[in-house]
């Protein structure tokens, strides 16, 4: 688990994220253009507006939407059949091939492809699952090889059943490692999902408003909406990670 | 009744750990093994408690019985409290009878739970993880589990090799007594002639691989 940071590297990090500004602003005075990078000031009013705005919910919530949807899958998918691959060498043999088409393909392809099978709605749910899907997976058929085999065979002497094993040993013993496969999974995910909207157009979308600002040269509302996405991306990690410190609690002591 | 090896045959590869070896050991009693170590005593105990199936040779007196294992480490599960570790391999029907609801059978396995808990002296550390114990509660634990399942025979792998002498004297007098309330069979792996000596009614001492008895005191 991540170490928190202490009050001074809090500050350290709190400067650095100033100098991202003080960057941004410099680089905008140099271009003095609205069409190439508007000021870090007018782009924040521009967020604020946004949210304000009377479809944001409609716009961001749809995106979340499918997030979680292509998560979902993804996550009952990749965390079954991996213990699955963890428990049997044969059905690892099995799904290998397949984790390594779906991690190797570029997720443009899959998205051209998405295209032409999908309605614009789904597209993203699609690219989004088959991004997320391999990581969470790979993360827990990892986890399955370290789980220790000695605990594994006192549950078996003491003949507690295959489910409770898998459910009592099996599972806490990999926790660590689902949670680190389904951070990566969610970062990667939700800018497949995005990049996925700017192709597909669906009505509502984060990537939709995206693809219309680039279209308008409205670069403020371009850097706004990457701005809330990136929040969105952040809040999202810091639930997990709160879930994750309440679950995995045991390792603590 | 005893327990009976019938010419047994084990090997790991070139290794032959026992040619045509039989033992018999006697019920209800606590029987000792000693011996150097890698002679096989681990493996011995295995294919009792049918971890490991021998090459060829007969158990006898060996069906329907329950084993537990005392292990060398104690094996208990991180992420469960010294209870949960317990609860954990008692049958759903252990402690009461087939009709009761869950719910009673639940409490039945959480007061047998407790019960051992109590006596191994590890009270007021039943919520406790693993973590927060030292290396002989942690075994204790891993006793209570073996006397809390009920089971016929106890084996155990030299369970207090990690702990100080004065540790293991104490723990093997709580162990005794603990036994003296059922006085189960157990058959104790050792290469410590003073815990054979404080412990055992029998004892059996072994030579290096191929397995041969040495010694038996009764």
């Amino acid at each position: 688990m991540k170490a928190k940071f202490n009050g001074r590297q809090k500050w350290i990090a709190a400067c650095s994220v100033m100098l991202m500004l003080v960057v941004w602003q410099l680089l905008s005075l140099y271009y003095k253009s609205d069409f190439i990078l508007p000021g870090p000031w007018q782009t924040i009013v521009k967020v604020g507006k946004l949210i304000c705005s009377l479809d944001f919910l409609a716009v961001a919530g749809t995106t979340i939407l499918r997030g979680l949807i292509g998560f979902a899958i993804a996550a009952v998918l990749g965390i079954g059949l991996g213990i699955w691959a963890g428990l049997s060498d044969n059905f690892r043999a099995f799904l290998t091939p397949w984790l390594v088409v779906f991690r190797s393909t570029p997720v443009i392809a899959i998205a051209l492809l998405a295209l032409i099978w999908f309605s614009p709605d789904s597209v993203p749910v699609f690219i989004g699952l088959l991004t997320m899907f391999p990581l969470v997976c790979m993360n827990v058929m990892d986890g399955m090889k370290s789980v220790d085999p000695s605990l594994v065979e006192m549950a078996e002497f003491y003949k507690v059943g295959r489910r409770r094993i898998i459910r009592e040993v099996y599972v806490p013993a990999i926790a660590p490692f689902i949670y680190s496969g389904i951070s990566s999974a969610i970062g990667i995910g939700w800018r497949a999902i995005i990049v996925g909207e700017v192709l597909s157009q669906p009505k509502y979308g984060i990537g939709t408003r995206m693809q219309t600002a680039q279209t308008f040269l409205n670069v403020d509302a371009l850097i706004a909406w990457t701005i809330i996405a990136v929040l969105l991306s952040y809040g999202f990690e810091s639930l997990l990670r709160v879930s994750e410190r309440r679950t995995v609690r045991w390792i603590n002591f | 009744m005893a327990l009976v090896l019938d010419k047994i045959t084990k090997s790991f590869g070139e290794v032959e750990v026992f040619r045509n070896f039989s033992i018999s050991f006697s019920e209800g009693v606590i029987t000792c093994i000693l011996g150097p170590s890698g002679c096989g005593k681990t493996t011995l105990l295995n294919i009792m408690g049918g971890l490991d199936a021998p090459d060829s040779g007969v158990l006898e007196g060996f069906a329907g019985k329950r084993f537990s294992y005392i292990f060398q480490e104690p094996r208990l599960l991180p992420w469960k409290t010294v209870r949960e570790n317990i609860e954990f391999v008692l049958p759903e029907d252990c402690c009461c009878d087939a009709y009761a609801s869950p719910a009673s059978r639940a409490a039945g396995r959480r007061a047998r739970a407790e019960e051992l808990i109590k006596r191994v002296e590890l009270d007021g550390f039943a919520d406790s993880y693993p973590s927060q114990l030292s290396g002989g509660m942690r075994q204790r634990v891993s006793i209570a589990r073996a006397f809390a399942v009920q089971s016929d025979v106890i084996l155990m792998d030299e369970p207090l090799s990690g702990l100080d002498v004065a540790l293991k004297k104490t723990m093997l007098q709580w162990f005794t007594q603990i036994w003296q309330s059922d006085r189960r069979t157990v058959i104790f792996v050792t290469h410590d002639p003073d815990e054979a000596a404080l412990a055992a009614q029998e004892t059996f001492v072994f030579s290096a691989a191929p397995v041969r008895v040495l010694e038996h005191r009764a």
